[in-house]
């Protein structure tokens, strides 16, 4: 994990004079293509796959307990298909949240002087990039768990993006923070007001 | 109604600070309101009607009591709705609460206003009031309305509003429920550049009628319907019953075909003449930097939108469009694709009927100076997309079809070669009609199935880019790549890896050396 302390002075080539994208608190690395990624918390996959399993393991408990309880009995027919329903409906639940675990350790991002894009997902990625001076405005937000272990989302809003926002989730407050204020000091953002 | 037309106390237009109510004929608006969601819901009340409907006709009393109760409800939902409205401008905003259930407050700075729009329904003109619509431009329940204020006060407001807000190039429409447009000034830049004859909207109500989607909403009671006609056939000495045992099959095919055509025909009719109301004497002139479109015959319609706010053009052709050579060109503005399910957006869009592609070219020319999408040579998609389309959908399909004529013993085999075949087809055409291309300052979409869209996007004005990849994309060099404008998003599925990513690179360094407005 790299440290923001120092803005690295690696010109983006074949880019006219004026105009410069560097790699904001990062080692090095050029365009996007060949980034380098700063993952988020090393701690947030654990988590988010706990949380997410801790989801599962209650609703079980409270499925299988209206099912199992002394009190009344249910048509049959619905135990019995109740609980395989159910099973099923667990068993993929818990895939997933395999496979966010899996994506979430790959979960990154990548701040530049112009951009910050976020590198998210394991079979299937994806790579958005939001321009700096396209943003709206931008919020970093903590669930009761995320205030917890000192985590944070970070919201980024462009014009008419009514339901795909720019999110990303699991990192250092104090990184999210840093995020943005610089992204709130970039000058494009100044000039429009 | 008498007490309706009573003058309007003085200090409602002084609605600054305190909290004011709207005069008392905005009830009207509310019953008006009230009957537009039921008038555009009624086809999803036609079954119920339909099930009620023997009930009705035993008993003719409860369609009366039935009525009332609505109609009761309607009024005292409209009184509820008037009391509860208030209104004030304080501190450089509108402020409107609402709702009788639901509560609503609605807090609109001055600044943030793009559009302010006096509306004149017929109800309003002979006692001098109207309705003042602001338009935030942002998220769509941010939308306010000052019911029933009196026109010159409403005239008064908006010009208030427009002098704070000049800053932010707000527009202004206006709109009438007559053809009277007399006291709407014209500026004296403003030319004329495209008008529509009754011809071409006729042309428009044929190419892009509604008959598909009644005949997907009708196929679950096909049976109820057919059962119920037979009987109705019955009473008139006409057995359909027997007529489908006993005549040849050609026979009652020709009925089908038949009562098919008659359907579309009516059908057919009935978008002409919704087309016909809707873009009515339609005219779309431009001043120096704003649209203008009129048009309507019962509500007249002006919408002014600044071309700078113009996001994305689409021309949209329907496969009678293609065969007629025709075009729906639309230039969409902000949130233009959450606002698609709204009945009343197509009478706000910017929006040319049926226009012929030179003409298309000329418009798009004001809007976009160097777009080339007339004359582009677009590129194709990777044929994977038929590869995985046939294995996403049908093989599913087709194996779920198999086991269902093994498990059934069904000998009517030929049918199940049939499926994956058509499909199969209109995959390959969906593929073939894919297209994209693009220049430094705008990217080409080229998609449909039957018809054909072609989008026009300026690069611009594209507000976050991204590319995305499965596992076994990656293995191909494939990717797909998604832009996001004001407008909505746009994407380009399974090209080459390389292109997706020069595509990004080209969009990323105009976007963010240029800085240009998107507004």
């Amino acid at each position: 994990m790299t440290t923001h302390t120092d803005v690295e002075t690696f010109e983006t080539p074949d880019l006219e004079i004026g105009f410069s994208n560097r790699v904001i608190a990062n080692a090095d690395g050029t365009t996007i293509h060949s980034p380098d990624i700063t993952h988020v918390s090393a701690d947030y996959p654990g988590i988010s796959l706990l949380v997410g399993l801790s989801v599962v393991a209650v609703l079980s408990v409270v499925i299988l307990g209206l099912i199992f309880q002394p009190y009344f009995a249910l048509p049959e027919k619905l135990e019995y298909w109740g609980i395989r329903i159910w099973g099923g409906i667990a068993l993929l639940w818990c895939l997933l949240e395999a496979y966010e675990y899996g994506a979430n350790k790959r979960l990154g991002y990548c701040l530049r002087e112009q951009d910050i894009t976020m590198f998210k997902g394991w079979l299937f990625c994806k790579i958005s990039t939001q321009p700096i001076c396209r943003i709206q405005h931008i919020e970093v937000k903590q669930g009761p768990i995320d205030r917890k272990i000192g985590l944070a989302k970070l919201h980024v809003f462009s014009a008419g993006d009514l339901t795909q926002t720019f999110i990303i989730p699991g990192l250092e407050k104090d990184k999210a923070e840093f995020i943005r204020n610089t992204i709130l000091q970039h000058k494009e953002l100044h000039q429009r007001g | 109604m008498a007490e309706l037309s009573q003058p309007l106390p003085e200090e409602n237009s002084q609605a600054q600070g305190e909290w004011a109510q709207v005069a008392p004929i905005g009830i009207l608006y509310f019953i008006h309101n009230f009957i537009e969601i039921v008038v555009n819901n009624v086809f999803y009340m036609l079954p119920i009607l339909f099930v009620l409907w023997d009930k009705i006709k035993a008993n003719p009393w409860i369609a009366v009591f039935i009525f009332a109760g609505i109609l009761g409800f309607v009024i005292g939902f409209a009184v509820l709705s008037f009391v509860f409205f208030r209104y004030r401008l304080f501190d450089g905003s509108v402020e409107v609460k609402s709702g009788i259930i639901f509560k609503k407050h609605i807090n609109l700075p001055f600044n943030r206003i793009q559009n302010v729009k006096i509306e004149q329904p017929f109800y309003y003109r002979p006692f001098g009031y109207a309705l003042l619509a602001f338009d935030s431009g942002g998220s769509l329940n941010q939308e306010a309305r000052l019911i029933a204020l009196r026109l010159k006060d409403a005239q008064h407001l908006r010009k208030q509003i427009s002098e704070v807000a000049t800053e932010t190039d707000n527009t202004e429409t206006y709109s009438e429920n007559n053809t009277n447009t007399s006291h709407v000034g014209s500026p004296l830049d403003e030319t004329v550049i495209n008008t529509r004859t009754v011809g071409d909207l006729a042309m428009h109500g044929v190419t892009s009628n509604r008959v598909y989607l009644l005949l997907a909403f009708i196929a679950p009671f096909i049976d109820e319907i057919i059962e119920y006609f037979s009987g109705k056939f019955a009473g008139w000495g006409l057995n359909i019953q027997s007529h489908i045992e006993n005549d040849p099959t050609w026979q009652i095919g020709l009925y089908m075909v038949g009562l098919f055509l008659l359907f579309l025909g009516i059908m057919t009719v009935l978008s002409i003449i919704g087309a016909v109301i809707l873009f009515w004497g339609f005219t779309l002139s431009k001043t120096h930097e704003k649209f203008i479109r009129r048009s309507g015959l019962i509500n007249r319609h002006e919408v002014a939108v600044p071309i700078s706010r113009i996001q994305v053009a689409i021309m949209k052709q329907d496969w009678l469009d293609t065969i007629f050579g025709r075009i729906n060109l639309r230039l969409d503005q902000l949130n233009a694709q959450a606002n698609v399910a709204n009945p009343e957006a197509l009478a706000n869009k910017l929006m040319v009927p049926s226009v012929f592609a030179y003409q298309c070219r000329d418009i798009l020319a004001h809007v976009f100076p160097e777009h080339r999408l007339h004359d582009m040579p677009f590129l194709a998609i990777k044929k994977m997309f038929i590869f995985r389309f046939v294995l996403w959908l049908v093989l599913p399909i087709t194996i779920g079809l198999a086991i269902l004529f093994i498990y059934h013993n069904d000998p009517n085999w030929p049918a199940l070669l049939m499926t994956p075949m058509v499909l199969t087809a209109l995959i390959w055409l969906r593929w073939k009609r894919w297209g994209f291309a693009y220049t430094d300052d705008y990217v080409y979409i080229k998609k449909g199935l039957f018809g054909v869209d072609r989008y026009c996007i300026p690069v611009h004005k594209i507000q976050r880019v991204a590319i995305s990849q499965s596992y076994w994309m990656r293995r191909s060099q494939v990717a797909s790549i998604k832009f996001y404008l004001a407008s909505g998003s746009y994407s380009i599925p399974l090209i080459d890896e390389t292109v997706a990513k020069q595509l990004q690179s080209v969009i990323l360094y105009q976007v963010e050396s240029q800085a240009r407005s998107w507004m």
